[in-house]
């Protein structure tokens, strides 16, 4: 019994010796390594590779290093983070409106509705749930001010973030006004004609599938763009393991009774690599469906990939809480927010577990803007930057608030009169969160290559 | 047979940092045929509560607390173990294990050895052990109405994994030590640092009142993530109680929140429990939290107070009004403070086995 003392003594004792604490040597560093490691947590445990090749990718372009970084942001400017100033259009109540999360320039693209029509529109929601409107314009903002820096216009980045935020303060007054709306410009309407030839050859479809010599068609396995030089994936296809199929599976049997339905029995599936920035870990499946008769030439392809929940944002109280999957968030938010909500046929949630996926055809219909692509067109790049304000706020103010009024009532009044304060207020907020994400996109860089692939932390 | 039972019961168990106190007269404790000495512990805190939020109201009903453990001891050794319901949905979504399950989960896993010699008491732990500023506040009386500020913001993990030694003298002043990773019990370690912890517990009868005054002093140093974010904490508690009553203050100082180093938090805490006819009681409690960083600062203020009946020496019923509000400027939605500010009225019941912490 008289040695407890001295056992006691040499176990504290060794443990405290090796218990010295090591000293961040640059706190937002420590903040960028510590928050991206949380947030990719779930796919470090399960697809370290996959994160590895995220990282990659957002350390060799400052725009995908903000595509990635969405939970920094709501991190920043929340919670007395790095960047939380109060706005001007903040106070009173109405803060839980539906909202993107993540509205950005290439996440635009087209789609088509039910009646044939080609649609302009944010084509990722896999940030949305309630918060505050005001946030998600500044994210936006913040976004044009980054991709000034590779549009090749020179000194463009006040210019345009203004244009954005006009575009959403003018489409809010138009809404509560009742104006005409805003009709497409020579670039939105020659990107859609380019999507409706794309969507009218199965561009998609014929990518990932081919019909076989016996009028079968299958999938299309490889690479179908070449790795990039760094290593990671582009455009890739895979066969599933056998977890993978169970995935499939699983997630067909779920969603596929109501909205897939029409989709037809499954002929095949394959793993898409490569995709994305922030989702570039994501499981994302390929899955063909017989459709509509046994013919190849109706034959659907479904995407179905496994939604995360938005990172680092303000939690929806109780009262406001959708309640529902990762997965079911983000289609109830495409559902409210989306200019055209009937173009995405096959729009559906499913679970597998305790993951849960989003289901949506793939076709040629759905193309993407791609900032390399608007490089050195000012007029072009106007005219999308003025799109994408101008969607936004079309999105905030048509979903519903809990009382089911449209946001629009609580948010015009904020913004009536205001204009002039507006621009002002969230150009400055925008240079200074571009700035930030400038130097954190550098410190990520560095710390990549001292740390390692994974920013020093072992799986 | 006996040392396999003993062995057993062992690698299965945990104790938590406490001096190993004589047990209460409400303990319940049997001796097994191996002569192991078992004491269960647990508690349960179940709520229904109506609540208004930026305009807009909503009610449901919670599952606030529930946990059940056993401490065992053979001779010198001691073992004791602990699991909590969590639920196993993320923040923000709905599917968890199975469909939104509440799971159970080990939050204290760990075995140890406690000595004696006259007036003075020792022992260790090592394993999932229980952070000691939580440990040593056993019959926290504001519990019903939520847990601690500093675990509520996650300013300290109810356990770790570590180390804890411990050295008491008499019942009225112990020295408790640990070391451990710094990361909570979700996750293991992340960084090369280890996370010290130390807690200083006394009291002394006072004059005053004919109550019981106790204090306890908390300090610790470390980091936590794979950024190694400074994890630095700096507290202190003023309790006095007598039978009938009991009030007290206390506080916690972090330098290092979440993944921010460079952010601090400031919570103090001041409550006060009465009985004020036969099993009747009321409380009430008062919370002030501060996060500071570079940017604006958050501060919010909550206010509590309640009417509870005891059923039982150790399980009460109570009815409360909870009001949670933020500094205009200094909201977590910065500038809308109406956006999070919280009225909620709540019917609880509390029912615990002593020993739980």
């Amino acid at each position: 019994m008289s040695r407890w003392p001295v056992v006691v003594a040499a176990l504290v004792a060794a443990a405290a010796a090796a218990g010295c604490s090591l000293p961040a040597a640059d706190a937002r560093t420590a903040f960028v390594i510590s928050a991206l490691t949380a947030d990719n947590q779930r796919w470090l445990d399960r697809d370290p590779a996959a994160v590895a090749g995220k990282y990659q990718r957002m350390a060799s372009r400052r725009y995908d290093f903000f595509r990635g970084t969405a939970g920094l942001f709501w991190r920043d400017v929340t919670d007395g983070g790095a960047a939380a100033t109060s706005a001007s259009v903040a106070d009173g109540p109405g803060a839980w409106v539906w909202t993107m999360g993540d509205a950005h320039l290439e996440n635009l693209g087209s789609f088509r509705a039910a009646d044939g029509a080609l649609v302009l529109d944010y084509n990722d929601f896999d940030g949305a749930t309630r918060g505050p409107w005001w946030l998600d314009l500044r994210r936006l903002a913040m976004g044009v001010a980054v991709a000034s820096d590779e549009l090749d216009l020179g000194d463009v980045e006040a210019a345009l973030v203004e244009r954005a935020l006009a575009a959403y303060v003018d489409e809010i007054a138009r809404l509560a006004d009742g104006g005409p709306a805003v009709a497409d410009g020579p670039w939105v309407t020659s990107f859609l004609a380019k999507s409706r030839e794309a969507g009218d050859a199965r561009a998609r479809l014929d990518e990932y599938t081919a019909v076989d010599p016996a009028g079968v068609r299958t999938m299309v396995l490889g690479d179908l763009a070449p790795v990039a030089p760094d290593g990671t994936w582009v455009d890739t296809t895979a066969p599933l393991t056998a977890d993978e199929l169970a995935d499939v599976t699983t997630l067909m049997a779920d969603a596929g009774p109501t909205a897939l339905a029409s989709a037809g029995p499954v002929k095949g599936a394959s793993r898409r690599l490569g995709a994305g920035v922030a989702s570039y870990p994501s499981p994302r499946y390929y899955v063909l469906c017989d459709g509509p008769t046994a013919a190849a030439d109706d034959d659907v392809l479904l995407e179905a990939k496994e939604a995360t929940p938005p990172a680092g944002r303000p939690r929806p109280p109780a009262p406001f809480d959708a309640r529902d999957s990762d997965a079911g968030q983000v289609v109830r938010g495409q559902r409210l927010m989306a200019a055209r909500p009937d173009g995405e046929l096959f729009l559906a949630a499913a679970e597998v577990g305790p993951r849960s996926f989003r289901v949506k055809e793939r076709t040629g219909y759905q193309r993407g803007v791609e900032l390399a692509k608007l490089a050195g067109d000012r007029d072009a790049v106007d005219e999308v930057v003025a799109a994408a304000g101008r969607l936004l706020a079309d999105a905030h103010a048509r979903a519903p608030l809990v009382d089911g009024r449209p946001a629009l009532t609580v948010i015009a009044p904020r913004l009536a009169g205001r204009r002039a304060e507006v621009l002002a207020e969230f150009t400055a907020l925008a240079r200074d969160d571009a700035a930030r994400v400038r130097a954190d996109a550098d410190r990520f860089a560095a710390a990549l290559a001292e740390r390692g692939p994974l920013l020093g932390v072992t799986p | 047979m006996r040392p396999v039972v003993a062995a057993l019961a062992l690698a299965a168990t945990t104790t938590a940092a406490a001096a190993d106190p004589p047990p209460p007269v409400t303990a319940v404790t049997s001796v097994t045929s191996a002569g192991i000495d078992a004491r269960p512990r647990g508690e349960l805190i179940a709520a229904g509560l109506v609540e208004s939020i930026d305009g807009v109201g909503g009610s449901r009903f919670e599952l606030t607390r529930a946990e059940a453990g056993v401490d065992l001891a053979l001779g010198a050794a001691r073992s004791s173990v602990t699991i909590e319901a969590v639920r196993s949905a993320g923040p923000g979504s709905a599917v968890g294990v199975d469909g939104n399950s509440l799971v159970a989960r080990w939050k204290h896993a760990a075995v140890g050895g406690r000595w004696r010699r006259g007036r003075i008491a020792g022992g260790f732990d090592l394993g999932l052990v229980a952070d000691p500023w939580v440990a040593t506040a056993p019959d926290y009386p504001m519990r019903t109405l939520g847990p601690t500020q500093a675990e509520a913001l996650g300013l300290i993990a109810p356990s770790d994994l570590g180390i804890t030694g411990q050295v008491a003298l008499g019942d009225d002043l112990a020295v408790h030590l640990m070391v451990a990773n710094g990361e909570g019990l979700t996750q293991r370690e992340r960084n090369r640092g280890k996370t010290t912890t130390a807690v200083i517990v006394g009291q002394v009868p006072v004059a005053l009142g004919g109550g019981v005054l106790g204090g306890r002093l908390y300090g610790r140093d470390g980091s936590v993530g794979p950024g190694a974010v400074r994890s630095h904490r700096l507290g202190g508690a003023l309790t006095w109680r007598r039978a009938e009553a009991a009030v007290g203050v206390d506080g916690l100082r972090a330098w290092g929140v979440a993944e921010r180093s460079d952010a601090e938090a400031t919570v103090v805490t001041g409550w006060a429990d009465v009985t004020v006819w036969r099993q009747l009681g009321l409380t009430t409690r008062l919370d002030r939290a501060a996060i500071t960083g570079p940017a604006d600062a958050v501060v919010t203020w909550r206010g509590q107070g309640a009417v509870w009946w005891a059923l039982a020496p150790t399980a009460r019923v109570a009815v409360a009004v909870s009001l949670e509000r933020a500094r205009a400027t200094g909201a977590p939605i910065p500038g809308a403070a109406a956006a999070t500010d919280a009225t909620q009225a709540l019917v609880l019941v509390q029912g615990a086995l002593p020993g739980v912490h």
